[in-house]
């Protein structure tokens, strides 16, 4: 054996093939074969999510998302297939997650343009019950007629790929027909200072109980950005994330009393909007590395 | 599932896995990549295996896929976005976090080669590879692949006493 072989064996010799890594190529092999998603972990966390994967009953081979996004995730592709709405169209709501008593997820979407509020309700709500893995949607304007443009009752796809993609033109028709709403937004919830203040008591409590780092928990929501939105290499790499924690950044947040960072990227590919353009927001549990939950906001319909 | 197929890949797993891993983490750099890069190697290995007709050995045949593997991740923003600057001295104390998966001189003169002069190097002196199977591994011809042998060899003689070099 030549030196430059023993060397290299005896300094790398912390560095082995383990049954971990046996078990984890069995695996992606039973589940087809698919693609790994990068991940970045310590030892230590690693280990303790393996144990909440096996305790989920789900098997993982990357990134790992909270069983609410999961429900989400179908949800929305439920909206995608049975009424043709794309990710910029969801901009336009609020979406909520619930888990009914027998494990089912109840997934709301209602509109968050402030601007609809007429007692007629155009966008109407989507509602989508996730039972053993399946979708199925329901509209409350399910059954009215969404044809002949911005005067139909039901607002559908078309009247939606209008709204964002020509915002102007469903102001202007909103304005003469005396559908605007009261544009105040009302009092904000909290003052600066109280906000300042609550993401001091966050942050120590997040700081307290994460396992992962920040640069980790940036890692983990970049790849799960590019991986849950088919971003392509250029994207991927022009997808930004501020460094320092401004709110435009990041915040620290307690959802559902897990200690999680909220981080806002965006992605800019020219001077006017492009496909997959907007703000994705990435809530990572910084003690568990699973992404709890994920939000795509194209910027389009005056939102961004 | 092909128990057959299935029994071929655990010996190929058992036989390859730590110098598949070691030889992805010096093309790499980075201990959590080669671990992906590692088994990546391998689920694909399964999926060419009914198309492997022994042309090569089975060593030769499964570093190429890991090279090629190694050469996908170094071509994603996502590795490009890594913070390659680091030097063991900026990687937290143990304890802290994750320790450097190497220890020597070695292997940071190895990792600080370009990407293909490394490739060479570490074929031809880790795995002990012929020439015609390096370039049978790399994609290239035995004259390149000697080229490169000799591009490194000068770099990492200025560096490095008693060196031991092709013949």
């Amino acid at each position: 054996m030549n030196e430059m072989k023993k060397r290299l064996d005896a300094e790398l010799s912390q560095l082995e093939w383990k049954n971990e890594h046996r078990l984890q190529v069995l695996k992606r092999i039973d589940q087809g074969g698919k693609p790994i998603v990068k991940k970045r972990f310590s030892a230590a966390i690693s280990l303790a999510l393996v144990l909440i994967v096996l305790s989920a009953g789900a098997l993982a081979a990357g990134t790992i998302f909270s069983p609410r996004y999961d429900a989400a995730r179908l949800a929305n592709e439920a909206l995608y297939q049975q009424y043709g709405l794309t990710p910029e169209m969801m901009t336009l709501f609020h979406r909520s997650v619930n888990e009914n008593a027998d494990g089912s997820m109840v997934v709301i979407y209602e509109t968050l343009d402030p601007y609809v509020r007429t007692g007629e309700n155009r966008l109407g709500t989507y509602t989508v019950v996730i039972r053993d893995g399946k979708a199925q949607a329901q509209w409350s304007l399910d059954g009215v007629d969404t044809a002949g443009g911005l005067s139909a009752r039901a607002w559908g796809k078309e009247q939606l790929n209008q709204y964002i993609h020509d915002y102007g033109s469903v102001q202007q028709y909103l304005k003469e027909n005396h559908m605007l709403g009261d544009v105040s937004m009302g009092l904000p919830a909290m003052i600066w200072e109280e906000y300042e203040e609550l993401q001091k008591k966050n942050r120590q409590a997040v700081e307290n109980a994460a396992k992962i780092t920040l640069a980790e928990a940036r890692d983990l929501a970049r790849q799960a950005i590019i991986g849950e939105y088919g971003l392509t290499e250029a994207q991927g790499a022009a997808l930004a994330q501020g460094e320092t924690d401004s709110i435009y950044a990041m915040e620290y947040t307690q959802e559902d009393e897990k200690p999680c960072v909220r981080l806002y990227f965006h992605l800019t590919q020219g001077d006017s909007w492009q496909e997959k353009d907007g703000i994705y927001v990435v809530i990572v549990n910084m003690e568990s590395g699973v992404i709890e939950d994920m939000i795509y906001d194209s910027g389009l319909a005056g939102n961004g | 599932m092909d128990t057959e197929r299935i029994a071929r890949l655990e010996r190929l797993m058992a036989a390859h896995g730590t110098d598949i891993i070691r030889l992805c983490a010096l093309q790499l750099g980075d201990k959590d990549q080669a671990e992906d890069a590692a088994q990546d190697t391998f689920v694909k290995a399964w999926r060419a295996l009914p198309r492997f007709k022994g042309e090569c050995s089975e060593k030769t045949w499964l570093f190429r896929i890991a090279i090629n593997t190694c050469r996908d991740y170094q071509r994603t923003g996502w590795f490009r976005h890594m913070d390659r600057r680091l030097t063991p001295d900026d990687l937290p104390l143990a304890g802290q976090g994750d320790a450097p998966f190497f220890r020597g001189e070695i292997t940071e003169l190895v990792l600080a080669l370009p990407g293909k002069q490394k490739e060479a190097v570490l074929l031809r002196y880790y795995q002990e590879m012929p020439l015609e199977e390096m370039a049978r591994v790399m994609g290239i011809s035995v004259s390149t692949v000697k080229r490169l042998l000799k591009k490194a060899n000068g770099a990492l003689r200025r560096k490095l006493k008693g060196w031991m070099e092709d013949e």
